[in-house]
């Protein structure tokens, strides 16, 4: 991983750490300012914010480090050759689909921009910008790691990642 | 539709692809072909789906469970519980069990009480002498303690989805958490007897060592209490206890253990990021499929269908726990809570079972089933960690899956043990 690619990781991880810490923050502040009876309500919008953002990052993040969970008791029965059309074909439309992702996100974005969010004044598209920017992120990482497994064929399917229950 | 869609998204994910996106891309094609709903919808669902404060209390618990292994918190908690069981016959894996239990007051997550367990005290089990399906079966069904002692996250996701109090949800784990941690170690105990597993300790190392240890673990033993309290007066919502735990650990790490610096607060920020990332995608992209389950009013006939078969309430639970158990053995934990919650809460309501005894009966059926092969994250975890097959790990979980599916069946006929708690505080 070097160059642009690198620097957008390094830049996501960043953004990502800072958006949960500020997200616990947030909550904490409102919190204990709602049991002193004066309640801060912009803070759990802003935490709110800060969370989608940090569920799309993060998302970005575990497809690069190839954990999201896979369900492969089935594939490793198939024979080598087919395993690595599945996988190809799999990441292919995944691709796809995360680009429509980004279309029909632009698309909603546009259309939250006069959208309030809860007790602010801050426009709902902040919220909904994070689907198509999350997605773009993701496209980018499964664009490349589809490329990996095209050049590499002794890449194929690992056990599945974390669940998190 | 629900159907086609249904069927679409399960061989999407048996093929292979990652759950997530095998959810998201089946969805995303309905409404797609749709004529009548737009595919804006969809991707709305997508964003409208984290913007729940319920739902904060995830990724907060998530933090605060990593923040607590870096602080020190789980260190404390293993040693206590060497001090306490080591003794017993069956020690490390008495040890392995109790840690499950410590930690269930402080973690949400059985999946991570069980890939830390699998790395700290794996190794130092199967030096022991213990067979190694043995040491992956113990730590992997001990850790559904974990999840089932509060805080828990599966708790939390079915709270948010059927709208039922996640604050009554915690309480009521209390009870069937400690009973499953007696019956395991009962369990245990008969199986280490029977093969003559050594103790860890020779005897029991004295009550003036107990004490000692019991001090040293006192933040991660005294937070529980805290939780369960801030609850029961209604200080705090439980997202908003997820920030006080995330506040209690940094706290706790920093100036009583003095073990959590800033390399390590951003190692867990991290950690922490991938393990939200990979959920919230779950939760998001399948907010899509929930939409098509109401618009179809699934719930509704389902319901109907349901009450038509029988209006017994105990055989409706014994039903319901089969049919759990059964797709556990086969789907992801969050995936079942996440497609069945909306569906079955409304249907035991209707046949009068309070939600918040069925929500305990039924997260942990769905969270066993990541301890159930052929498919379970929790089992793929430890048996990887540990280098394991698969059927070595069958034939040694069978008794504990036993002895917690027994439990699980007495909990749905007998709903005092879950209700109990609740009932007496709220």
């Amino acid at each position: 991983m070097t160059g642009f690619y690198a620097a957008l990781a390094r830049g996501e991880d960043v953004v990502a750490r800072a958006c949960l810490a500020g997200c616990a923050v947030l909550v904490f502040v409102a919190a204990v300012s709602r049991a002193m009876g004066v309640p801060i309500l912009w803070a759990i919008d802003i935490a709110m914010l800060l969370f989608i953002w940090c569920a799309f990052l993060g998302a970005d993040a575990a497809l690069r480090a190839r954990q999201h969970i896979i369900i492969d008791i089935i594939v490793r029965l198939f024979p080598q050759r087919v395993q690595r059309a599945l996988l190809i074909t799999h990441w292919s439309v995944m691709v796809l689909f995360l680009l429509t992702l980004v279309g029909l996100g632009i698309q909603l974005t546009m259309l939250n921009v006069q959208r309030p969010m809860g007790d602010t004044e801050i426009s709902y598209a902040y919220v909904t910008a994070a689907v198509p920017f999350g997605a773009l992120l993701m496209a980018i990482t499964a664009a490349r790691q589809l490329a990996a497994f095209w050049r590499d064929p002794k890449l194929h399917f690992g056990s599945g990642g974390e669940s998190p229950l | 539709m629900t159907i086609g869609l249904t069927a679409f998204f399960l061989v999407l994910m048996f093929l292979g692809m990652p759950v997530a996106f095998a959810v998201g891309v089946a969805s995303l094609t309905f409404f797609l072909t749709s004529d009548t709903i737009p595919a804006q919808i969809g991707v709305q669902r997508i964003a409208s789906a984290t913007q729940s404060f319920p739902l904060l209390a995830v990724p907060l618990f998530v933090l605060a469970g990593n923040l607590m292994n870096a602080s020190g918190i789980t260190d404390r908690i293993i040693t206590l519980a060497k001090v306490m069981t080591g003794w017993i016959t069956g020690g490390l894996a008495q040890v392995a069990i109790v840690v499950s239990a410590l930690m269930g007051g402080v973690s949400g997550s059985a999946v991570a009480d069980a890939a830390m367990e699998a790395r700290i005290l794996g190794p130092a089990m199967l030096q022991n002498g213990f067979s190694r399906g043995f040491t992956c079966a113990v730590i992997a069904v001990g850790s559904l303690i974990t999840a089932t002692i509060p805080p828990s996250i599966g708790l939390i996701l079915y709270g948010f989805l059927g709208n039922v109090s996640i604050g009554k949800l915690f309480i009521g784990g209390v009870v069937p958490g400690l009973l499953m941690t007696i019956l395991l170690m009962g369990t245990t105990w008969v199986i280490a007897t029977r093969r003559g597993y050594k103790p860890d300790n020779p005897t029991f190392p004295g009550v003036m060592h107990l004490l000692r240890e019991l001090n040293h673990s006192k933040w991660a033993l005294l937070f529980p209490v805290f939780l369960v309290i801030g609850i029961r007066f209604g200080i705090f919502t439980p997202s908003e206890v997820g920030a006080f735990a995330v506040f209690y650990a940094v706290m706790v790490g920093v100036f009583a253990y003095r073990q959590l610096n800033w390399a390590k607060f951003n190692e867990a920020l991290r950690h922490s990021i991938h393990d939200i990332g990979m959920i919230m995608l779950i939760i998001m992209l399948s907010s899509m499929i929930g939409y098509v389950i109401s618009l179809e009013q699934v719930p509704a006939h389902a319901a109907q269908w349901i009450i038509g078969v029988t209006q017994n309430q105990n055989l409706l639970m014994a039903m319901l726990v089969v049919f759990i158990l059964l797709l556990g053995m086969f789907l992801e934990s969050t995936v079942i809570v996440l497609l069945l919650t909306p569906i079955l809460v409304p249907i035991v309501i209707k046949a009068g079972i309070d939600p918040v005894h069925f929500g305990l009966v039924m997260m942990t059926a769905t969270t066993l089933g990541g301890m159930t092969p052929p498919v379970g994250v929790a089992m793929f975890t430890v048996c990887g960690l540990l280098k394991t097959p698969i059927d070595e790990y069958t034939k040694e979980a069978l008794p504990l899956l036993a002895a917690v599916i027994t439990l699980i069946f007495t909990m749905a006929f007998v709903p005092q043990i879950v209700l109990f708690l609740p009932n007496l505080l709220m």
